[in-house]
């Protein structure tokens, strides 16, 4: 390096230094903060106390931990797929040239922008078991199919009954797709006009352009916001902790990312919340790479 | 050799420094990374500063106190730190209203910037002492005269962990079956008989929890299809058939009793059955009769009325702090709840007729007068700037004329043995007697003094909620709640074990 380069890039790095520095103060060290105290009994009040891998070890043993675990991995399971095909079918229909597309964009984008706790109010009384807006609506029909039926259906207590609160959970993720719609509308103007008419002289119906030209086109918007999602629903936290925090009845809807806060801010195990938020880590890089790794073949980037 | 391009950029006979554009960038880049680095700093550091002392302009040393009380009660705490402010012209407490106390507290501290004293919780003082967070106060209290005699034992001994003392009550509190005397009136006047059969007095609910659950089903009105129609009949006179399938044959409409309304104390009824949740050492007790038999009277009423209609009863009642609270709306006719209560009534419903008494016990021979008994108190957070002063001012808080301004400002009573003639003589709660005698019962308990009882608290409500819902026995929920108490016992049993030792040697130094 000569002294010239040298000095250019002691400039730039001096000029960077301000987001260098925020970076190193409020990302690296927290971060490094956290992979130590994941080793040690820490209370946040007191010293922490090395345990080594002890936390890690009360996790495998910790039901609570894996009844989490795997309530959250149910509802990615189940809220991603969904997520991206509500958000990718509303996104084409509002790429259609129709009257009022604009005011159809800004409604289904509206929900985006409304605070996640006020969102989560709203939950609240549309899933509420006695005077919910939903089980008002399916009254007189479950009345009507009890009628038909001669059957005694009515309607279920969505927060409470353990079989029914991870649905709705995943019910009142969807609702704030308007991020990835306004993703998959901007990709969807990329496909050139060109190939739907090609494929139209050639006899291809709207279902058959929508799954041989668009969706090899947008691919790579599609592989994107299925990383954003993996990891969005990972760490799924306001909904569910505003709408049972307590996890509901047997925990059906403890969600991870509420446990690792109960166990951080509440019990103070400042040491084992860390400890979960590592292996959440590892969790998200796994499943990106494994993301990634499948749908390698599927994505086609048209300037590669 | 780069030629220099600054050598080009320089007019002919020009002198003097000139700056070329690199030069400019570069110190302009300097200038910024000093700002960078320096700007975060106070960011960083803030936590851990030691500001200098406040003082007044009369030259007073200002204390911080937070606290968490607003409105009346808010009122009534400032009213005390007025009288202290006038009592003396040393120091001036500024008391700050403080939502979420708790994790404000934990972080200031841990920081290394808390107040100098601290309005939190009884519950608090064990988990929070066992972690170094406070400042014994046995020596400056001594020092003061505030001794044991002159309190409450219960509420001395809720602040001592360990053989010290932590902290000093604020404004205590008893719980009392709080009941509707209306709704009892009318189911009297409907069925006398009931009464008669059943040995129960028209005017009080029973002292037995046996009798008090025929009282519940007199008292809960459900609604039935009979004759294809919609009727409004008691629990109690529902026919055998009609009580089989609760969630197919009836809606609950209200309630006498429901553990769950409010839930805040569902997992702290076992002390109503003589139950122990630990031995008070190391080990919890899973087969512990008592607990049994209370989470047995919690599967009672899902086997009585139905899992689902309680739910959708629970789901419709009003909030709390407003005329739709259940209680004061006539949906429950008895309830749990605090010395606080008639505050709510009094602001909500002003004509309910309403009672107190000890809730009932298993077994009331073995059990008279039970209640919860707990309190706010006053704390000197470890590494606080003015211990010695804010011990001043707690000690004050907690002289007779400190805790009946607090108290009778508050509706609440003083944790002291004894009281002035005018403290009862004005204080506007009917029943705060009542409150008073139940807090010097032998048998008022105050939360297990562990370091984990919120967590095992939470582990005992998940058992309440999973046999209120019938998804899991008794005995299954009992089991899986204490195995994992115990897993967190033994935790912090383990931590004791690293630190323990040194701790008390601090503190005993600390309280010479």
């Amino acid at each position: 390096m000569t002294r010239k380069t040298r000095r250019d890039t002691l400039t730039a790095l001096l000029f960077i230094s301000p987001w260098l520095v925020g970076l190193a103060a409020f990302t690296l060290y927290p971060l490094a903060a956290s992979l130590y105290y994941s080793f040690t009994d820490f209370d946040v009040l007191s010293e922490p106390v090395w345990i080594g891998m002890g936390n890690y070890a009360d996790m495998a043993g910790d039901a609570v931990f894996w009844k989490s675990l795997y309530n959250t991995l149910f509802y990615a399971a189940f809220a991603i797929p969904l997520g991206l095909v509500l958000s990718f079918l509303v996104a084409v229909l509002l790429n259609q040239t129709a009257r009022g597309r604009s005011v159809f964009r800004t409604l289904f984008f509206l929900p985006s922008i409304v605070p996640l706790v006020a969102v989560a109010m709203i939950w609240m009384y549309v899933f509420n078991g006695g005077f919910g807006l939903l089980n008002h609506a399916l009254g007189p029909v479950l009345i009507a199919v009890n009628a038909v039926l001669g059957t005694d259906l009515r309607p279920p207590n969505w927060m409470a009954d353990p079989y029914l609160t991870k649905p709705t959970l995943i019910l009142a993720g969807l609702w704030q797709i308007g991020g990835t719609v306004v993703i998959f509308l901007a990709s969807l103007q990329d496909v050139p006009r060109s190939l739907y008419e090609s494929a139209e002289l050639d006899g291809a119906g709207p279902a058959r352009r929508l799954w041989h030209i668009t969706v090899p086109l947008v691919s790579p918007v599609i592989y994107f916001n299925l990383i954003i999602g993996i990891i969005n629903a990972l760490q799924f936290f306001v909904t569910p902790f505003i709408l049972m925090p307590d996890g509901a009845t047997d925990r059906s809807a403890l969600m991870y990312t509420v446990y690792l806060y109960d166990n951080a801010f509440r019990y103070n195990q400042m040491g084992y919340a860390s400890a979960m938020a590592w292996v959440m880590f590892l969790l998200i890089v796994v499943l990106t790479w494994l993301a990634t790794k499948l749908s390698r073949r599927h994505i086609y980037y048209a300037g590669a | 050799m780069t030629p220099d391009p600054a050598q080009h950029d320089r007019h002919p006979g020009e002198t003097g420094p000139v700056m070329s554009r690199r030069d400019v960038l570069r110190r302009a880049g300097a200038v910024g990374a000093g700002l960078a680095l320096s700007a975060p700093a106070p960011l960083l550091t803030g936590g851990c500063v030691r500001h200098e002392d406040r003082y007044t302009p009369d030259g007073r040393l200002i204390l911080s106190y937070w606290e968490k009380w607003t409105g009346f009660e808010g009122d009534a705490a400032q009213a005390l730190v007025d009288a202290y402010n006038a009592s003396q012209d040393e120091v001036f407490v500024q008391r700050s209203t403080i939502s979420d106390i708790q994790n404000k507290l934990m972080l200031a501290t841990a920081g290394g910037n808390p107040p100098d004293i601290a309005g939190t919780w009884s519950w608090v003082v064990v988990p929070y002492a066992e972690k170094n967070a406070l400042t014994p106060l046995d020596g400056y209290m001594r020092d003061l005269g505030v001794v044991k005699d002159d309190f409450v034992p219960v509420f001395w001994d809720m602040c001592s962990h360990r053989g010290f003392l932590w902290a000093m009550p604020s404004t205590p509190a008893s719980l009392a079956l709080h009941y509707n005397r209306a709704l009892l009136r009318a189911a009297y006047d409907e069925d006398p008989g009931y009464f008669d059969r059943h040995g129960l007095d028209p005017h009080a609910p029973p002292r037995d929890i046996a009798g008090f659950e025929k009282l519940n089903d007199l008292l809960t009105v459900v609604e039935v299809r009979r004759d294809g129609a919609t009727q409004a009949v008691r629990y109690a006179h529902l026919t055998e058939e009609e009580k089989r399938r609760p969630d197919e044959r009836f809606a609950i409409r209200s309630m006498g009793h429901n553990p769950y309304e409010p839930d805040w104390y569902v997992a702290t009824f076992w002390l109503f059955f003589g139950g122990r949740v630990w031995d008070g050492r190391d080990q919890v007790t899973p087969d512990d009769p008592g607990l049994t038999a209370w989470l047995g009277w919690i599967e009672s009423y899902p086997r009585r009325f139905g899992p689902n209609n309680l739910q959708r009863f629970a789901s419709g009642l009003g909030e709390f702090g407003g005329a739709q609270n259940p209680f004061m709306s006539g949906q429950v006719a008895m309830q749990l709840q605090g010395v606080w209560m008639y505050n709510f009534i009094n602001t909500y419903a002003p004509h309910l007729e309403w009672d107190v008494q000890a809730f009932p016990a298993l077994d009331p021979e073995a059990l008279d007068a039970p209640t919860l008994v707990e309190s706010d108190v006053l704390v000197i957070p470890n590494g606080a700037r003015h211990p010695e002063q804010a011990a001043r001012f707690i000690a004050f808080a907690a002289s007779m004329q400190g805790q009946e301004t607090l108290n009778l400002g508050q509706r609440k009573f003083s944790a002291r043995k004894t009281h002035s003639d005018r403290f009862l003589r004005d204080h506007p709660n009917p029943h705060i007697e009542t409150f008073i005698e139940l807090s010097r019962s032998p048998n008022a308990r105050p939360t297990p003094a562990m370091g984990i009882w919120k967590q095992y608290d939470e582990e005992l409500r998940q058992a309440c909620s999973s046999v209120y819902k019938l998804t899991k026995t008794p005995e299954a929920a009992l089991r899986d709640a204490c195995a994992r108490a115990q897993w967190k016992l033994d935790r912090e049993q383990q931590r004791w074990d690293r630190v323990g030792a040194a701790r008390l040697e601090e503190w005993r130094e600390d309280v010479r």
